[in-house]
């Protein structure tokens, strides 16, 4: 089964929601596990996860489906949102904001009581099994007027707000998925812990539970700790030189 | 004798607050001559001593950005930052020296710099400055202050040497500079030659001199002490040790006769009144410490029966300390509520009809019958009056607007030299360019776009879709074609410049740069924009001075009036942003942006200050976003506090608070980047 570790009642929320048949919001920012836990939560209930990761092009049609010619006729193919609600999987779209506004349309049905998939092409509705669910996500870190999630969309989900794991929860992961040491873990986890207060100076976002996590598996992969560091913490966050060199700075003074 | 009282509302560091001993009448008392001379140390701003000579270390600003940024990331406080010299902290702002003394090593002197930081906010952030009873006794007492401060910084040392394993070598660097360990008592210098040996033992690991040899039998306490801290790691028990151990060497350097050891110089300065003061304006701190030192007030008292009480203590303009006292507490008396308080005013029902009738009658404050409102759908929100629109306030007492409570104006800023705007241009050519190249990534949205009814090209896959679709026996889209499209960006941005009188200065010169360079990277870019600057005190002549509005060109009398900024007057904020809301509404944009730069708390006169203006700007905000708008905030204030209220006002992520105002100009069209993008 796939690794998660619980930060706090978000499991508790989700079964209940999906007991529910309602629909989930992810809020949060970069790497903070997200995409993992609905991993974990899929597999946990035993569903089938489908993931579509959304950008400026995908439009509506994408997620429900088209005509496609094969040999000399055509047939008709399911997108990745269709396949969800035949299946009775879990349908979960990574980063929401990125997607064309047509896309937030085609889901809004299947958020409201109707759960239902109205394909004009074929002229037939499908109606979303128990089983079906989607689950969306963003980050609200962005700040930016292009990427915010409408109210009248954020008020159809449960909303299940992420953040950076606490201290020990975080050690405990970088631990697991890496392999590293403790003491390496909690250093890593110092420098990120430190890294996100660098937010009042500008920077959008700190250290993610990711990035320490690649740096943690280069030193185990034999990389000097200080070196990993500074490959994908320094290096990753900012490029304002005078922050990466406040950064380079700090991963000298706590890893000595 | 009942100590000294000072008024809750006196800010203790408003500008301009300014004592003048020579006012304070001969026969004056001993609490008097107390409250006169402690407010002129106690209730001012911070001592700014600049480094004289020309010939420093790298100076603060050369660093400053990423020994701020470090001190926050180890730290995890966030302080303003301010120049003294030494170092010091009032807890809310880091005060660093502007220049280290030669020779100039960069790296070096950033080191020694973030040094000094940690110390001082080590000693804010471990609680060695949080007992009120200790303050008040290192207060007193300079050979108390001086121990304390010794074992303390020692103590902050020690624990981040813990902390952080790569700052030993580091401590250990600038313990060995001789320019971070010239001795001081307080700001005087003391030479290290000569220094009583039982001192010695106090500046083991934080400086040394050749002529120091082996410290004797009377340094012995000094050593335990020294060890005592070196020994305990456990926060509390170090408090308790370090207390009990300077007030025992305290004991023993008065038996000796000797006076406070002095302090090498990167330790810097407590200023334990700074702390009292903070604590006695909350309110509930034990008014003892305000009788302030015992010398200074015989000093006084021997001064005043020589009739020689006339020591300055003060930049000293306008009416003096006993006159401001008199008409505030005169006010006080008349308006136990606050001025014009609105609290005693009836909030529902008929009594409220009638008030507002009555008030009606009387052109005063009347209040919205519910709370669904909407500045840009209710009639009376917000109309055009014969000199600008009528806006209402929100007052959070009565959870209630006030209605058509302010007016707004909006007339043209008044120009001046188009050499500023020139000179301004001409100084940052270099900036300017990189702002534009910044912004010409933005300028157009420049790509191929497929789905269109027209254009020069198929778009192949559509067309393979509606080949599909008519093989299938379906209506094909008749979208087939994509063009390169440089559109401009769907998105209009408007920049409220503070220009209250609080800016008047560096923040204004700032701001001067930042709307011209700002304004030079708008001007190629397709973005329709406005600039106006705020100001206003009274509720009906706060102004939006138009500097350059969404249909003018780049022309002359832009210029001059883009490179002419003036300050005057309050920051009547919600008005501000009520009206800015009112224009930007009207845009046929669908992405509206408010950008405020602003460098204090929304206030103005009456009681349009604390609460009442962070929450009306608040419900401002909600208000414009409610329609569409979007606001975000460039703070240049350099308190503590700033991002508790910015977030009340903005929400969090909306605002920014720089940590120089020197930043504003290139920080400002980034945010600008990051919202577009």
């Amino acid at each position: 089964m796939v690794y998660y570790r619980p930060t706090g009642d978000e499991i508790a929320v989700f079964e209940t929601a999906a007991k529910n048949k309602l629909p989930i919001l992810l809020k949060g920012p970069t790497g903070c596990g997200k995409s993992r836990f609905v991993r974990y939560i899929a597999e946990k209930l035993g569903r089938k996860l489908i993931t579509v990761s959304c950008q400026e092009d995908l439009s509506g049609s994408d997620l429900t489906g088209r005509f496609l010619l094969e040999g000399g006729s055509t047939v008709w193919r399911d997108g990745p949102l269709t396949t969800a609600i035949r299946e009775g999987a879990i349908c979960y779209l990574d980063e929401v904001v990125e997607a064309r506004a047509d896309v937030l349309t085609v889901i809004h049905p299947l958020t409201d009581d109707r759960r239902a998939l109205h394909l004009d092409r074929l002229g037939e509705e499908i109606e979303a099994p128990d089983d079906f669910m989607i689950v969306i996500s963003y980050n609200p870190g962005y700040q930016s007027v292009t990427k915010e999630l409408k109210e009248s969309t954020r008020q159809r989900f449960v909303s299940l707000s992420f953040d950076y794991p606490e201290e020990e929860a975080e050690v405990e992961i970088i631990m697991a998925e890496s392999g590293c040491d403790e003491n390496v873990a909690k250093q890593l986890v110092r420098l990120g812990k430190a890294s996100r207060n660098l937010r009042a100076h500008g920077l959008k976002e700190g250290a993610s539970t990711r990035i320490l996590i690649y740096a943690a598996k280069l030193h185990v992969a034999g990389l000097p700790l200080d070196l990993a560091c500074r490959s994908t913490l320094v290096g990753s966050l900012t490029d304002d030189e005078e922050m990466s060199k406040a950064l380079d700075e700090l991963v000298r003074t706590v890893l000595g | 004798m009942a100590a000294p009282t000072l008024p809750k509302d006196l800010d203790p560091y408003e500008d301009g607050v300014e004592i003048d001993v020579d006012e304070i009448p001969d026969k004056l008392t001993d609490q008097e001559a107390e409250e006169a001379i402690l407010a002129s140390y106690l209730f001012s701003p911070p001592v700014r001593q600049l480094v004289p000579g020309v010939d420093n270390g790298t100076p603060l600003s050369q660093v400053q950005r990423r020994v701020s940024a470090w001190l926050s990331m180890v730290t995890g406080r966030h302080l303003a930052s301010g120049y003294s010299d030494p170092s010091s902290t009032d807890g809310e702002n880091l005060f660093l020296p502007p220049a280290v003394a030669a020779p100039a090593d960069e790296m070096a002197d950033e080191r020694l710099y973030r040094i000094m930081g940690i110390i001082q906010i080590g000693l804010v952030e471990l609680g060695f400055l949080s007992n009120k009873g200790l303050l008040s006794d290192i207060h007193k007492d300079w050979v108390l202050r001086s121990t304390y401060h010794i074992l303390a910084a020692r103590a902050v040392l020690n624990h981040y040497r813990r902390e952080l394993p790569g700052l030993a070598s580091d401590i250990e660097a600038v313990s060995k500079m001789s320019k971070a360990g010239a001795l001081r008592v307080n700001i005087t210098p003391v030479p290290k030659e000569g220094l009583p040996e039982a001192f010695l033992p106090l500046y083991r690991d934080l400086t040394s001199h050749e002529s120091w040899g082996e410290a004797g039998f009377s340094a012995e306490k000094a050593r335990q002490a020294v060890e005592a801290v070196d020994r305990e790691t456990s926060l509390p028990a170090l408090k308790l040790l370090i207390s009990g151990q300077a007030v025992a060497l305290r004991e023993h350097f008065l038996s000796l006769r000797l006076g406070p050891p002095p302090l090498p110089w990167y330790l810097g300065i407590v200023r334990p009144e700074w702390f009292l003061a903070k604590m006695g304006y909350d309110g509930d701190a034990d008014e003892d410490w305000k009788k302030g030192q015992l010398p200074l007030r015989q000093l006084i008292q021997a001064r005043a029966k020589l009739g020689l009480g006339k020591r300055r203590a003060a930049t000293i303009e306008g009416p003096g300390l006993r006159s401001r006292l008199k008409s505030r507490f005169k006010k006080k008396l008349e308006s136990p509520t606050g001025g014009a308080s609105l609290s005693n005013q009836p909030a529902y029902g008929a009594a409220r009809d009638s008030a507002q009738a009555k008030a009606k009658k009387e052109r005063r404050p009347q209040f919205s019958q519910g709370l669904d409102h909407s500045i840009f759908t209710v009639d009376s929100a917000t109309k055009p009056d014969e000199d600008g629109h009528i806006h209402d306030e929100w007052d959070f007492r009565l959870r209630n607007y006030r209605l058509a409570a302010t007016r707004v104006l909006s007339p043209e800023a008044q120009g001046g030299s188009l050499d500023n705007y020139k000179q301004i241009v001409q100084t940052h050519k270099a900036e300017i360019n990189k702002i534009r190249r910044q912004f010409e990534a933005l300028r157009i949205e420049e790509r191929w776009r497929g789905g269109e009814r027209d254009g020069p090209e198929l778009d192949l896959p559509r067309v393979v879709r509606a080949l599909t679709d008519i093989h299938a026996g379906y209506q094909p889209d008749d979208t087939l074609f994509r063009r390169f499209i440089r559109d401009p960006q769907d998105v209009t941005v408007m920049t409220l410049v503070d220009l209250s009188g609080s800016t008047h200065g560096r923040i204004l010169s700032e701001e001067q740069r930042a709307v011209v360079l700002f304004a030079e990277g708008l001007h190629r870019l397709s973005v329709p924009h406005a600039f106006y600057g705020f100001n206003g005190t009274a509720p009906t002549s706060c102004t939006l001075h138009r500097l350059k509005g969404f249909a003018e060109p780049y022309d002359d009398a832009v210029y001059k009036r883009l490179g002419n900024l003036r300050a005057t007057g309050g920051t009547r904020l919600g008005a501000h942003i009520r009206e800015a809301h009112r224009m930007l509404a009207s845009r046929s944009e669908s992405r509206r942006i408010l950008i405020l730069l602003s460098d204090g708390k929304p206030e103005a006169r009456g009681d349009y200050r604390g609460e009442y203006g962070i929450e009306d700007s608040a419900m401002a905000v909600k208000e414009g976003a409610k329609h569409g708008v979007k606001t975000h905030c460039v703070s240049l204030d350099f308190t503590a506090d700033a991002p508790t209220y910015l977030t009340k006002i903005f929400g969090k992520g909306n605002f920014l608070v720089l940590e120089r105002a020197e930043s504003l100009a290139l920080r400002l069209p980034e945010l600008f980047r990051g919202l577009i993008c």
